[in-house]
């Protein structure tokens, strides 16, 4: 009887099996008091995160700076300068990686946008030569009422005192937020906006850059006449004409005589910058001059090559 | 917890047996006994952590059962089977209760065999077999729960042990 009993016991209902499987269950589930606590924190946690974020001030766009430089950037900035947003607005701006200025200060953002453009060739490093940033600022109504002066004031103190900035003149332009719209309806890069609304019969195309505009001294003698002083960065020192001379060097410029006059204790550095300005001027003429016939003589080859071709055709059709 | 776990246990060792035979002729198979007993004595259990007095266990075991079976119905579209008493039962009225004439050859299976054979037994010599060799009960009270004559059920009863001891000879 005993074994018929273990097989029924295995085949239907074993006593222990089902105490065990009873008792399993509800040990491995967690304690009521335990569940209570869990949903009390739950719902806690979840007040606490509402709280915080209806507690935390929205970061609203105070103003909007516009580097244009060739790249151009625009930037969407708090009440106290910081960059919420960094925006290209040209096909160079498109190539530099923006994401990590966003929350830095719109002085380092800009000196990051600047070295940035000098590594990737789009200005030249020269402290020599001329290169020109125009900063436009548009502080949104009814906010922070010195926003564009304060903004302006910091980035003169940047141009100072950065190393980066030797050599570059800055402009400023202010503008108001309704600019910025229509410049942007109308899409037409900010700054060619503003500048055809100060003078409607400017004549500029969309491709324009900043330093074709301010290299052109009377586009840039009517700005200034108009929107304000253009700052250049005249502090020039050893180390910037040494840096323009091995540039002259590795073009075949002689430089000696320079240099010689450069080691002398009364050297004016004042007199010889002038100089050297003038031959790099020179020397980037030429290098223009250089890439225009280059250009053409390939131009002439395509043309005579197109003839080659044209003859053959001709023989062709001939046999 | 441990205060918890023994209180049960107690009430389960002593209402097991009960439960076991109220269930066994109110489900559709007695395989299905073991998953009902289950969801009871977790229903029962679950009362006890909360430490809600209970005046008597088996009344209120019973009546979770009932809930239970009820919820089991609605997804068994069968009624229990019910045995018929229509058999003549002329010999097994010389065989005395408790008295069993094919053990000794069934008993000559193993364990895995027979547990195997009996699954693959019809339900009617399933139940017969759990109340009287498994839960105990005498051919009278089997009887009485099923409202049958009780040489009906005892015929029931060696039959199904009959055809189980053909199947473990017919193992060789």
């Amino acid at each position: 009887m005993d074994k018929l009993k273990q097989g029924l016991r295995g085949a239907f209902l074993d006593e222990d099996r089902v105490f065990e499987n009873v008792t399993r269950n509800i040990a491995s589930r967690p304690f009521p008091q335990f569940k209570l606590a869990m949903a009390v924190s739950s719902i806690l946690l979840t007040v606490m995160l509402i709280g915080m974020l209806l507690a935390r001030p929205t970061q609203v766009v105070a103003g909007v700076v516009s580097v244009d430089l060739n790249p151009s950037v625009r930037f969407e900035l708090t009440d106290e300068f910081i960059v919420l947003k960094a925006l290209p607005q040209n096909a160079q701006a498109d190539t530099l990686d923006m994401k990590s200025w966003v929350g830095l200060r719109i002085t380092d953002a800009i000196a990051a946008l600047v070295k940035q453009t000098i590594e990737k060739g789009y200005i030249d490093k020269l402290s020599l030569t001329q290169d020109f940033i125009l900063v436009t600022t548009v502080a949104i109504e009814g906010r922070n009422t010195t926003f564009s002066i304060d903004l302006k004031s910091l980035l003169t103190n940047l141009q100072k005192e950065n190393p980066l900035f030797s050599g570059m003149s800055v402009a400023f332009m202010e503008a108001l937020r309704e600019d910025l719209e229509n410049a942007d309806a109308q899409n037409i890069p900010f700054w060619i906006y503003l500048l055809q609304k100060e003078n409607p019969d400017l004549a500029l195309d969309k491709n324009a850059t900043v330093q074709s505009y301010f290299e052109d001294p009377v586009l840039r003698g009517e700005f200034e006449e108009s929107l304000g002083e253009v700052e250049d960065d005249d502090d020039f020192d050893d180390e910037d004409l040494l840096e323009a001379l091995d540039y002259l060097q590795k073009q075949g410029v002689d430089v000696s005589s320079y240099r010689d006059r450069l080691n002398q204790p009364d050297a004016s550095i004042e007199q010889l910058t002038k100089e050297i300005k003038e031959v790099l001027e020179k020397e980037e003429h030429e290098g223009e001059e250089e890439e225009e016939e280059e250009e053409e003589d390939e131009d002439h080859e395509n043309e005579s090559e197109d003839d080659d071709d044209e003859d053959d055709e001709h023989d062709e059709e001939d046999d | 917890m441990s205060e918890i776990h023994d209180a049960f246990e107690v009430i389960y060792r002593d209402t097991f047996p009960i439960l076991s035979k109220y269930l066994l002729f109110r489900v559709v198979q007695p395989a299905d006994m073991e998953d009902l007993l289950q969801n009871v004595y977790a229903a029962y259990y679950k009362v006890l952590v909360k430490r809600k007095p209970i005046e008597n266990p088996i009344a209120y075991l019973t009546e979770i059962a009932n809930n239970e079976l009820k919820r089991y119905y609605r997804w068994k579209s069968k009624a229990p089977v019910t045995l018929i008493d229509d058999e003549a039962q002329v010999w097994v009225l010389e065989l005395t209760d408790g008295e069993d004439p094919h053990l000794a050859a069934i008993h000559k299976a193993s364990l895995d065999d027979l547990t195997r054979l009996l699954k693959r037994m019809d339900v009617e010599s399933q139940r017969i077999l759990i109340a009287k060799v498994q839960l105990d009960m005498t051919f009278t009270e089997i009887a009485l729960v099923l409202d049958l004559n009780e040489n009906t059920v005892k015929a029931r009863y060696y039959r199904a042990l009959l055809k189980l001891r053909k199947e473990v000879e017919a193992l060789g």
